[in-house]
């Protein structure tokens, strides 16, 4: 292969020293002003960071002067004085699963013995910290919610609903007589999946069973904006709801819900690291990425508002924007934050302060990140 | 010694300024034709000289301030010429090689245009200009094992695109 390349020796070149030395002459000339800036450079600069195809805006508000002996761009800044706050009122606990609705944030904790329970915390109050919000018998598996109730799969198998609003009574699902395998939410609609089916769970004043979709071994269970479940089969056939998408035999790592369809998240992909399926899609139409998304190591994703953001080794964050079809697009930014080697992460409305990443370290403990050019 | 001696060549006064580009021009000497050849392979003649002029510019406006002035100009280039190519309409798949092709049509550059840009730039970098791949991660805004996947891919599809012609 180096021989190869021997022919780029034949390629011309240019002198261009009389061209650089009039440059610099000339950016001599307008420093003086404080905020002196290269325009184009800003610009080239800008585009090389954000590697961008349609964007969702990311990196607008910072746009570094060329030096690159500094990270190219910080787009994300931790938020140190919540995230102590915030930590402290779960010393001592063992983070298990993490969820969002807005702005509230609801974690599974246990204390190192077998004292299992949700605690809640609102990111909108003045000083938030986490308070219990429930008590769990068993250890939770998965934890999910929306702005009306809050979900816990156990490892038992046994699934229950409190509302968001921490009234009312707990409510259990009973009738399926087997054990659940997977819990997920989304548009609203809870979904289950036991080694048999995915079956819908219609949640009120009491829970019952709707829905049922005939699956096998089901794995990766998601749901996505509009409610529908997708979830990959014991023979590695990706499904949305009853219809079968694509032959996903590559070694999935999640599915993660875009407003408008799923995201797999693979290690093995040919053609790239995620890609992106859109809701009522038939086979074969599935959108493939690769775009700056063709990184090795992803260490964390989330579901945010505009669509899945997936973390990358050499942090790397990569936002989908869903809207912007049919190329399909993703937003590509950098940060000079080392994210933890494996994060677990859900996004939070963070307000003004664009989204908050909140995820879950090796270790147990929580680890937060602000990421103020996503919405 | 002996060709001061011998020619006596007269030196005129110099600016501090211009003691400070000397280095700086004799990094342009060293390393123009090897970084303008891989960004031309990587992005397209007119690219090439537009992103190693205005770093090389940039450069002589920061003298001293820069560590490692070689490091910084080739992570400098490329990361400008990745910004002029996308900055039309903001998309790395649509750099044009064509300039290229017209000037020097071969296989090598065909292949070349085949692959994704990263694949492209860590090719290039890799075997043209014998980056290790931890450079080319600098240079290119990467990770190591990012490089690592796409050589190995690169490699597999240039492979495949030469026995092809």
């Amino acid at each position: 292969m180096k021989r190869v390349f021997e022919q780029l020796d034949e390629l011309p070149v240019k002198d261009l020293w009389s061209e650089i030395e009039a440059r610099a002459s000339v950016q001599t000339l307008d420093e003086g002003g404080p905020a002196h800036v290269n325009r184009r450079q800003v610009l080239a600069w800008a585009a090389a960071v954000i590697m961008v195809v349609g964007a969702v805006g990311v990196l607008s508000q910072v746009l570094p002067a060329p030096n690159a002996e500094q990270e190219l761009a910080v787009v994300a800044g931790e938020t140190p004085g919540m995230a102590d706050r915030l930590n402290r009122s779960l010393a001592g606990m063992e983070v298990d699963g993490v969820a969002a609705s807005g702005r509230r944030v609801y974690v599974s904790v246990g204390d190192g013995g077998a004292q299992y329970s949700i605690r809640s915390a609102d990111l909108a109050a003045e000083a938030p910290q986490f308070q219990l919000f429930a008590s769990l018998q068993a250890p939770p598996e998965t934890l999910v919610a929306n702005s009306d109730w809050v979900a816990v799969l156990d490892a038992d198998g046994h699934s229950t609903w409190w509302p968001a609003s921490g009234d009312g009574d707990v409510a259990g699902l009973e009738g399926l007589g087997v054990p659940l395998v997977g819990l997920a939410e989304g548009g609203g609609r809870f979904w289950v999946s036991t080694s048999e089916a995915i079956v819908e769970v219609l949640v009120g004043e009491a829970v019952s069973l709707g829905e049922s979709i005939p699956a096998v071994g089901a794995q990766f269970l998601a749901v996505d904006a509009a409610g529908e479940p997708w979830f990959i089969d014991a023979d590695g056939a990706l499904w949305e709801g009853p219809i079968r998408r694509a032959d996903v035999k590559a070694s999935v790592l999640d599915l993660v819900p875009a407003s408008m369809g799923m995201v797999v998240i693979t290690t093995d992909w040919d053609d790239g690291r995620i890609k992106y399926f859109e809701a009522g899609g038939v086979e074969d139409s599935e959108l493939g990425y690769d775009a700056g998304t063709d990184q090795p190591s992803i260490t964390g994703w989330a579901s945010g508002p505009t669509g899945p953001i997936v973390l990358f080794e050499g942090s790397l964050i990569a936002s989908i924007e869903p809207e912007a079809r049919p190329a399909g697009q993703i937003s590509v930014a950098r940060s000079t934050i080392e994210f933890p080697d494996t994060l677990r992460a859900v996004v939070v409305d963070g307000g003004d302060e664009g989204l908050i990443l909140a995820g879950i370290r090796d270790d147990a403990t929580l680890f937060w990140h602000s990421l103020p050019g996503l919405r | 010694m002996r060709c001061t001696e011998e020619l006596s060549i007269e030196i005129p006064p110099v600016s501090s300024s211009m003691m400070s580009r000397s280095p700086i021009e004799e990094l342009y000497r060293a390393e123009n034709v090897r970084l303008q050849r891989a960004i031309a392979a990587s992005f397209g003649v007119e690219i090439a000289s537009e992103a190693v002029s205005e770093a090389f510019a940039q450069l002589l406006g920061r003298g001293a301030e820069v560590r490692d002035p070689a490091r910084w100009v080739w992570k400098s280039s490329f990361a400008i010429a990745r910004g002029l190519a996308v900055s039309g309409d903001r998309q790395f798949e649509q750099v044009d090689l064509s300039t290229l092709d017209d000037e020097y049509p071969s296989d090598l550059i065909a292949g070349l245009r085949q692959l994704s840009p990263l694949q492209r730039q860590a090719m290039v970098l890799h075997y043209y200009a014998g980056f290790p791949l931890a450079e080319i991660a600098e240079v290119t805004g990467s990770t190591r094992a990012a490089i690592k996947v796409h050589l190995l891919r690169g490699r597999r599809r240039m492979a495949l695109l030469l026995e092809e012609t």
